[in-house]
C-alpha cells in the first residue's frame, strides 16, 4: 500500500474519531442543557410559591413574619455554598431583606435576559440565573438568585469535561483542516487555474487561427464574428485575398469544447496552405475528409462550406461539404449537399460555380445561428434569417453585427446552446 | 427521449422518439451501444417521433453507420419528419443513407 494512502486512511480514521466524539459531547452538553432547563422551570415555580406565601403573610397583617422568611433562607452573602438565595426589594431595586443587604442594590452582571422572565448572568463570580417575581399590590419584588453549579449538582462537572473535550475535538479537526484539508483545497484551485490557463492559451491559439485581419478594399468588404459557447469552440471561418482571388471557409466541428477545437485547428489549418497550391475547394474537401477519417480520435465530423471568389469576374466556386445553407443577398445561395467531412474515406466532392451579381452580399453562418433557441425552446430558424436577409444592413461588419443582435434578441433570456459564427463577404 | 429496438423481418428495427439534442443524445448513443458491436446487422432507424435533431444525433447516426457498415450491414433511415429532413438534406446524410 501506498504511504501516501496509508496516511490518508489514518487521517480519515482520526477524523472520524473526532467527529464521533465531538458529536457525543454536543449530544451531551445539549442533554445538560435540557436538565438545567427542567431545574430552572422548578425554581421559578418555588419563587413564585414563595411570592404567594409572602404575599399572604402581608394580607394576614404578619409582615413580621414574612420578613423573617428572607433573613433565615437568604445566604446571599455566602455565596459558593448556597444552591439559592431569596431576597426582596422594593421599587427601586434596593434590598429590604435580608437586613445584612438592606439598602444596597443587587449587583449582578447579565450574559442573556430570556423571554420567560430568567435572567442568566454573574453573581459574585458564580453563574447564576436571577428570578424576578412582583408581589401584586405592593412595592416589592421578590428576587431569587439560582447558582447554576447546584442546579446541575455533579453533572455541572460533567458538562465542564465534555466542554473541554469538545473544544479539543474542534482543535483537533482545525488541526487537520490546517495540515491536510487546506493544502488539498489550495491543490485543487491551483489546477483549476492552471486549466483556465491552458484553456485561455488554447482559445487564444484557436483565435489565432481563423482569420483576423479582413480584406475591405474597392472589390471586396469582409468580415467574420465568432461566439462560442465555452471558451473554445469548433465554429471555423476565414477569408483571405491573394490578388483578385478571395478564398473563404465556414465551418463547424461536431461537438464542443476543447476536443472539438483541436479539430477545428486541424482542419482550419491546413484549408489556406491548400488554396494556395492551386486546389480546388472540392479537392480540399475530399482531402480533408480522408485526414479526418484517418485521425478521427472522438468520433467526430466536420461541415464546411469552402471556395474561390475571381473579383474581376465574380465567379464563385465552391463545395459545401453538409454545411447550413448560406445567403445571397436576400435568398439562400444555391447549394449542392456533399456528406459532411469524417464520415467515410474516399468520398468525392462535387462543387459548383456561379457568377455573382454586381453588389452581392454573402452571409455564411454555423448553425448556432439558425437552431439559437429562445425560452420557449423555439427555434430562430431560416424564415427568422430570410426575413432578417430582407432589410439592408451596410458594411460587412454591420451586417455580422446585426445578425448576431438579431439572434440574441431573439433568444433573450434562454442560455447559449451552440457555438455561433458568421461571416459576411460584399463583393462590389 | 425514447428508444425503442425491436427484431422485426431480419431488421434491427429503431423507433426513437423525443427530441436528439446535444444531452439525449448521449441518451440515445448509449441505447445503440449494443448494435454497433454487432457484425452484418441491417438497421432501420424510424425517426417518425423526431421534431427536431442536432449535431451530436447525427454523429452518433454516423457512429452506427460507421460500425456497422465495414461488416456488410446496412442503415436505412425512415420516418422523416419535414424539420429532420432539412437537417439531412443539408448534411447530406439523405443522400449517404437509404431514406
Amino acid at each position: 500500500m501506498k504511504k501516501t494512502l496509508r496516511i490518508g486512511i489514518l487521517i480519515a480514521f482520526a477524523v472520524l474519531v473526532a467527529l464521533t466524539l465531538g458529536a457525543s459531547c454536543l449530544a451531551h452538553i445539549f442533554s445538560y442543557k435540557a436538565l438545567l432547563e427542567e431545574e430552572l422551570q422548578n425554581c421559578k415555580k418555588d419563587l413564585e410559591a414563595v411570592t404567594v406565601n409572602f404575599k399572604k403573610s402581608l394580607e394576614d397583617g404578619q409582615e413580621a413574619d414574612g420578613l423573617a422568611f428572607f433573613e433565615e433562607s437568604s445566604q446571599v452573602e455566602d455565596v459558593g455554598r448556597w444552591d439559592c438565595s431569596y431576597a426582596l426589594c422594593d421599587t427601586t431595586g434596593m434590598v429590604v431583606a435580608p437586613a445584612s443587604l438592606a439598602g444596597r442594590p443587587l449587583r449582578y452582571s447579565v450574559f442573556q435576559e430570556r423571554k420567560d422572565g430568567i435572567t442568566l448572568g454573574t453573581y459574585a463570580k458564580h453563574k447564576v440565573a436571577v428570578i424576578r417575581c412582583p408581589v401584586e399590590g405592593t412595592p416589592y419584588t421578590v428576587v431569587g438568585l439560582y447558582d447554576k453549579e447546584y442546579l446541575l449538582g455533579d453533572n455541572h462537572y460533567t458538562e465542564g469535561s465534555y466542554r473541554i473535550i469538545l473544544l479539543f475535538m474542534v482543535a483537533l479537526l482545525l488541526l487537520f483542516a490546517w495540515i491536510w484539508v487546506i493544502p488539498a483545497i489550495e491543490k485543487i484551485i491551483e489546477r483549476r487555474e492552471r486549466a483556465e490557463q491552458s484553456l485561455s492559451v488554447a482559445r487564444s491559439v484557436q483565435q489565432k487561427a481563423v482569420t483576423q485581419s479582413f480584406p475591405s478594399n474597392d472589390k471586396v468588404d469582409a468580415h467574420a464574428i465568432l461566439t462560442p459557447m465555452y471558451e473554445v469552440g469548433g465554429d471555423i471561418y476565414g477569408c483571405q485575398q491573394i490578388g483578385n482571388k478571395l478564398y473563404f471557409v465556414i465551418g463547424d466541428v461536431s461537438g464542443k469544447g476543447i476536443g472539438a477545437s483541436f479539430m477545428m485547428f486541424m482542419v482550419s489549418s491546413l484549408i489556406f496552405p491548400n488554396f494556395k497550391r492551386g486546389y480546388s475547394p472540392s479537392q480540399i474537401a475530399s482531402y480533408l475528409n480522408d485526414l479526418i477519417c484517418e485521425n478521427n480520435v472522438y468520433d467526430m465530423f466536420c461541415t464546411l462550406l469552402l471556395g474561390t471568389i475571381d473579383l474581376d469576374t465574380r465567379e464563385m466556386e465552391y463545395c459545401n461539404a453538409g454545411h447550413t445553407r448560406s445567403l445571397l443577398n436576400n435568398d439562400f445561395l444555391p447549394q449542392e449537399s456533399n456528406f459532411v467531412l469524417g464520415g467515410f474515406p474516399g468520398f468525392a466532392y462535387k462543387q459548383q460555380k456561379i457568377t455573382l451579381p454586381h453588389g452581392a452580399r454573402l452571409v455564411f453562418y454555423t448553425d448556432g445561428v439558425t437552431e439559437a433557441r429562445n425560452e420557449a425552446r423555439e427555434f430562430f430558424g431560416e424564415e427568422a434569417l430570410l426575413e432578417w436577409a430582407k432589410r439592408p444592413h451596410g458594411s460587412a461588419v454591420q451586417t455580422c453585427d446585426s445578425l448576431l443582435s438579431e439572434v440574441l434578441a431573439f433568444r433573450g433570456k434562454a442560455p447559449q446552446n451552440d457555438d455561433i459564427a458568421i461571416m459576411t463577404i460584399n463583393i462590389f | 427521449m425514447t428508444v425503442d429496438i425491436k427484431e422485426l423481418d431480419g431488421k434491427t428495427v429503431v423507433a426513437i422518439t423525443g427530441e436528439l439534442d446535444t444531452f439525449t443524445s448521449e441518451e440515445f448513443q448509449k441505447a445503440l451501444a449494443p448494435l454497433m458491436e454487432k457484425e452484418g446487422l441491417h438497421v432501420e432507424l424510424d425517426m417518425a417521433g423526431v421534431d427536431y435533431i442536432a449535431s451530436k444525433g447525427l454523429r452518433v447516426i454516423l457512429a452506427l453507420a460507421q460500425s456497422i457498415m465495414p461488416s456488410g450491414g446496412k442503415l436505412t433511415v425512415i420516418n422523416l419528419t419535414p424539420a429532420v429532413r432539412m437537417v439531412f438534406d443539408m448534411s447530406g446524410f439523405s443522400s449517404m443513407f437509404a431514406v
